[in-house]
This record gives C-alpha cells, structure tokens and sequence, in this order.
C-alpha cells in the first residue's frame, strides 16, 4: 500500500509539466554566485528585465551574460523590439534589473545618443559643459574649450539647447561625451550625428583617439562593426547569444 | 539582484596597500568627495536650468519666496489688523508663511525629482538620492535666504523686532528641512511604486497644510486640539521657529528632541522606500 502511494507520487513527479501552446518553462533561478569583486570589467551576468503592463508581464530581457575586458569592443546585435536599448539603459544603470548583475568595473560613458545625452534643454551649451565637467571632475576651461572647438556651433553655444535644431543638439551631445575620456563608451546608433563631414570627424574622434579603450556598440552599420568589434552579442526576444565571429553573426542577425 | 554601487573612477584611485582599515576609511572620504561635488554640480544645473541667465536669474530661487511671503503678509494684516492674540500679524505671517513655503517647496520638488531627473542616471555619479539631496539643499537654502531678505527689509522699515534667539530659529529650520526631507524622500518613493498614490499626493499635501502650524499657535487652541498637535513634528519645528523669533513673551509648544528623532525616521523610512522605488524606475 505504501509502496503503491510512493510510486504513484514518482510517478508525478517524473511527469513533464503540459505545456501549451505560447508558454515555455522558466528554469529556477541558481543560487547567486559569489558577487563581482573589484574586476577592471564590464560584467553582465544572468540579467532579466521584465515589465508590467495591461497584458500581463513582459520579460524584456532573459538571462544576458557577457563581460568585456579594457579596450575590448563588442557589438549588440538584434532586430527592433529585441531588447537592446533596454539592455543600454541596464548597462547604462538608469533603470535596475529585475534580477542578474550589472557590474561597471570600468569609467563608462553615458549612452552616446540616447536623449541627446542628458542636455538639459533649458540651459545653454555652455552650462551643459559646465555641469557635465563638474559631475565628471574635470577642468570647467578645458571642458569648454573642447567642447566648443568640437561642436562648430560658434556664438550659439551661449544659446539655451532647446533652440537648437537637432543636428546641434547631437553634436553638442557628441563633443559633451568626447570631452570626457572614459574607459568604455556605451554608443547606441550614434553614427548618423550631423551632415557627412561631422559624421567622419566624429567617426575620427571615437574610434581614433579613443582606440585603446573599450566599447559597446549598438549599430546596424555592417561596415563599422566588422572593422571594429571583436565579439558580438546577437539579442533575440530577450534571449543572446555571444559570437566571437562578428562576420558570421552579423549574417546570422540578418537572417533572424 | 545586486547591483554594484561604485562610483565610477575613483573606487580604484582608493584602493590602499596599507590595509584594509585605512583603505575603507579613504574610500569613504573620496566617495563623500565625489558625492558633494556631484550635489552640487547638480543644484547649479536645476537652479539654471529653472531660471535661466536672463533678467535676474537664478535669483529667483530667493525672489519667488520672497514675492510670496510678502503677499501674505500684506494680505493678513490687511485681514486682521495690527495685533492678533499678542503676537504682531506681521510676524506671525513672516514666520508662518517662511515655514510653510520650505515645507510645501520640499516636499513637492522632492518628489517630483525622481521622476524628472532619470535620465541623469547615466551618468555613472549620479545616484538617485544625490537628485533628491541636491533639490532638498538648494530648496533649503532659497527658502532661508527669502525669509531672511523679507526679514531685514521689514526690520529696516521697523515693523519686526530683532530676532531674540537666533540659533533656535536655525535649528527650527534645519529640523523642518531634516523632517521635510525625509518625508518627501517617503512620498517620492511611493509615488515611483504605485500609480494611485501619486494620483493621492495633490490632496495629501493640501491636507497636511493645517498640520504645518502656520496658521496658528498651539497655545491658542483648545486643550484636546493641543494634545494632539504637539505629536506633529511640522508644528514643533514651527513653534520653535517662532519661539526663536519673538522669545518668551508667548507660550510655546514644541519639543527638539522629538523633531530631531522624527527626522531621522522619517529619513531611514524614506531611504528604504527610495531603494525599493528605485527599481521601478523606467524611463522612455
């Protein structure tokens, strides 16, 4: 009697859960590791986003992990709605995940594009240099000699941002993030700031001046990405998977 | 879970061979560095960002309190005439209306700092209290420095007599900001968690204006309405305000250690909401 109760009760156990149609298994969460000590790295481990909405939960994200070293590049890879400018505001630290980890071993930028790059639009450009030289420790001349040779935009940089046009806008956000020298940019398709001339010097100041540093890339642009990156992170409905292959993962993103 | 909290480049720039006891005690010295100097890059960004370069500029930050108190006064000795209870209806306004307007500037702007300043999150610094903490300062200082303008214009004129304590008027003040702070830390928090409770906080803060105790003294009131008013900590800081302004001709009601104690509360509840409303953050 005992046994049969024991067996019947194995028996539900063995069973596979009934899975229906749209529905997948989400394993357990692991046991948190030992958490990142002082690593010189940008380490994303097991990171989940989910939000509420009227339809119910939304798992934006599923379990990324990557890690890139100093001067590492690597590039994000994924169709619209993949997850990658969540993944940006998460690497980015402006929202908190809802589990995994986000270490920032390395001085990273803000997301180069996003929003203009925080400029305050009530304040001019010369203000926005100034704040950003105080957040960041810098000399407020030097930050505003920079910025101002590198934004071309002459006596308008006296001017309060939300009279730019937005090609001055993201020039000013670009010389902005330019004049800080960080360790790893976090650059989300920022490549089409301005008309063909700025594009190249920007193109010059991030990937020239900057080579030894390290990078994420969020970009469409084939060309940037297989001249620069050394590994790639291909995204789809929330889930990655890591390439060290840039080519082949740039023909695998395509055909997603 | 966890998130790794460092400020950026100076986490390494701290690190100390000579032992963990000095390293840890440097790290936390370099980090209060950072912070200040991230508090205040960010009260020159609101303060210009608010007013502008034109006309009198960040100025405003004094003027607009300025313009405000002395309306009431104006318009409370027009209502009441010279004297009421004892106390001169100017400096019952002065000194109520200072009060009121640091509460009501506190708490709203902290408030609503959570949600306009997300976007400030990227930069590595920039945590979400410093936001809270540099709109708790500047509000702090504005307000004081108004109070303190309107003050020294009607002294000129001779309608206020000289301060006669000072120094408990300052503690009033920074027992106000502490528990103000605190509170608005606690509002903000819970409004970036729940949507119904920010659609509450209009009719919250309009309800807690009788609770502020500028429109009267404890003393005036019945002694069951006494009972409970000297348990509310915006009215201590008032009454200690206004104890440090006119000296012991009145009676006054309030407790020091009681504001002090409820500040703190209010602060270790409001940085735990913070910590939890933090994550429901989202921004775009």
């Amino acid at each position: 009697m005992v046994r049969a109760v024991a067996a019947a009760a194995a028996s539900v156990a063995s069973r596979p859960p009934r899975i229906f149609e749209g529905e997948r298994i989400v394993a357990t969460p692991k046991p948190r590791g030992p958490a990142v000590a002082n690593e010189r790295a940008v380490i994303v481990r097991d990171l989940v986003k989910s939000y509420h909405g009227e339809a119910g939960t939304v798992r934006v994200l599923d379990g990324i992990s990557f890690e890139i070293g100093p001067g590492e590049k690597i590039a994000i890879l994924g169709k619209n709605g993949a997850g990658k400018s969540t993944l940006v505001k998460l690497i980015g630290g402006v929202e908190q995940p809802t589990s995994g980890i986000v270490h920032r071993g390395l001085n990273m930028s803000w997301p180069l594009s996003f929003g203009g790059g925080g400029v305050h639009p009530g304040m001019s450009g010369l203000d926005n240099a100034r704040f950003v030289a105080r957040v960041y420790g810098k000399s407020i001349d030097e930050t505003l000699d920079f910025v101002a040779d590198f934004a071309e935009l002459g006596k308008y940089i006296r001017y309060p941002v939300k009279t730019y046009s937005s090609g001055m806008r993201q020039r000013l956000a670009f010389a902005l993030s330019m004049a800080v020298d960080f360790e790893c940019y976090l650059i989300d398709e920022v490549l089409g700031v301005g008309d063909q001339r700025f594009q190249k010097k920007c193109r010059d100041a991030l990937f020239g001046k900057v080579e030894s540093s390290a990078m994420i890339l969020v970009s469409h642009h084939r060309q940037t990405i297989l001249e620069y990156c050394s590994k790639a992170l291909v995204l789809k409905r929330g889930r990655s998977r890591l390439f060290d292959d840039v080519e082949f993962a740039l023909d695998l993103s395509a055909s997603l | 879970m966890t998130m790794t909290t460092e400020r950026g480049d100076d986490r390494r720039r701290a690190d100390d061979p000579r032992g963990p006891q000095r390293g840890v005690v440097r790290l936390f010295f370099t980090r209060l560095a950072v912070q200040w100097r991230v508090i205040r890059a960010l009260m020159i960004r609101d303060m210009i960002g608010r007013y502008g370069r034109e006309n009198i500029g960040f100025l405003w930050l004094i003027g607009e309190p300025v313009l405000m108190i002395g309306g009431i006064i104006v318009l409370w000795s027009l209502m009441r005439g010279a004297v009421t209870h004892g106390l001169s209806v100017v400096t019952f306004a002065l000194t109520g209306y200072s009060m009121l307007t640091l509460w009501r500037h506190m708490v709203s702007r902290g408030t609503s700092a959570l949600r306009q300043n997300a976007g400030l999150l990227f930069h590595q610094n920039v945590k979400v209290v410093d936001t809270v903490l540099a709109n708790i300062f500047s509000e702090c200082i504005g307000c004081f420095v108004s109070f303190l303008f309107c003050y020294i214009l009607l002294y000129i004129f001779g309608v206020v007599n000289l301060i006669y304590d000072p120094l408990l008027m300052a503690l009033a003040w920074l027992g106000m900001t502490l528990f103000a702070g605190g509170f608005a830390l606690l509002l903000g928090a819970l409004v970036q968690s729940s949507k119904p409770f920010g659609r509450m906080l209009q009719p919250i803060m309009y309800f807690t204006l009788p609770l502020t105790g500028a429109f009267y003294l404890v003393d005036w009131m019945p002694q069951r309405a006494q009972d409970f008013l000297v348990w509310v900590p915006m009215v201590n800081a008032q009454e200690m305000f206004r104890a440090g302004f006119v000296g012991p001709v009145l009676t006054f009601h309030y407790d020091p250690w009681y504001l002090f104690l409820t500040g703190i509360i209010a602060w270790a509840g409001g940085i735990t909401a913070l910590k939890f409303g933090e994550r429901k953050i989202h921004v775009g």
